[in-house]
């Protein structure tokens, strides 16, 4: 599974673009010319995603955000941080998220 | 629109694969796979004064927004053929599909529609299973876009022209999810969500006199 440091930066990569429908984001990845419509909770976690930002520093953003427990936040960005990066819309290279083969994040 | 396969492959137009009707200058899409009941939905709206565009597959515009359909008659299965109250009689077998029946829009007292048309509403259809009366409640653009994406034969040829092509159309239109099993029922929900044209009063009314 993948393993998602906190002080991991993410970034988008540069061939995304981008549009706001409504509320939601999509995405267009020009190199596998693949679009995604994101749910709510993914169109907020890219929205924070700006090459600054922490893993960390987004989940305390939308830890302040949503009504939920802490836990299930975190939970919700490594899960939609694992689904934009296997869609390739997150640059390589520019964070410290590994494999692990064992349980747990 | 004459030929799906040389579309696909040829077409500058965003295919979608979708039913569609008009009323008063305004196409319905009923996006989604084969099964999900376009053609009998398509069918039951033309019962319903609607115009034909097809029961099949759309041409989107990019440019215009405005769609054209599949040039080609209304496929049946002998169960919708009943369901509808449509005279079997009134459909010939189809040469594409050995268990279908196929009818013609004017077969069924409807025009067909084959000038290009603006989309109203996309209506994202869905078979209840277990309500009497269908549902119809409004759905947000992006799942809208989801649905136009996933519906489209042809996006993988126009790339990043047929995703903000899908966009455009998704913020334009009205998108609704409809649950239900009857189609005629079904069809006048549909019916409501368009506006009503005004009928001309049939007695003129008289000025009150001044008190």
């Amino acid at each position: 599974m993948l393993l998602v440091m906190a002080d991991s930066v993410p970034m988008a990569d540069p061939s995304v673009r981008e549009m706001e429908i409504d509320g939601d984001i999509t995405l267009f990845h020009a190199a596998t010319q693949t679009a995604l419509v994101l749910n709510g909770t993914a169109s907020d976690v890219w929205r924070l995603i700006d090459g600054e930002r922490t893993l960390e520093e987004i989940v305390a953003a939308l830890d302040q955000a949503y009504d939920a427990d802490p836990e299930t936040v975190r939970a919700g960005v490594d899960s939609a941080l694992t689904q934009l990066r296997e869609h390739g819309l997150l640059a390589s290279g520019n964070s410290s998220i590994s494999t692990n083969t064992s349980s747990g994040r | 629109m004459h030929s799906l396969a040389s579309a696909i492959e040829e077409s500058a137009d965003l295919l979608l694969h979708a039913g569609a009707v008009e009323r008063a200058g305004q196409a319905v899409l009923f996006p989604g796979e084969s099964g999900v009941g376009k053609s009998t939905l398509t069918a039951a709206c033309l019962i319903r004064g609607f115009g034909y565009i097809t029961d099949e597959a759309v041409a989107l515009d990019p440019d215009t927004g405005r769609v054209t359909g599949l040039a080609r008659p209304l496929m049946l299965t002998p169960w919708s053929t009943e369901a509808l109250g449509l005279d079997p009689a009134l459909g010939g077998w189809s040469d594409e599909s050995a268990d279908k029946l196929a009818f013609t829009a004017q077969s069924i007292g409807a025009r067909a529609v084959t000038e290009p048309v603006a989309v109203g509403h996309v209506v994202l259809v869905r078979r209840s299973g277990a309500r009497s009366n269908p549902v119809i409640e409004p759905v947000a653009a992006g799942e809208v876009l989801a649905a136009v994406l996933a519906a489209s034969f042809n996006h993988y040829r126009l790339g990043e022209r047929a995703w903000e092509a899908a966009a455009r159309l998704s913020t334009q239109v009205q998108g609704w999810r409809l649950d239900a099993d009857e189609p005629v029922a079904a069809a006048d929900a549909i019916l409501r969500l368009l506006p009503q044209r005004l009928e001309a009063p049939t007695t003129a009314v008289e000025a009150s006199p001044a008190l």
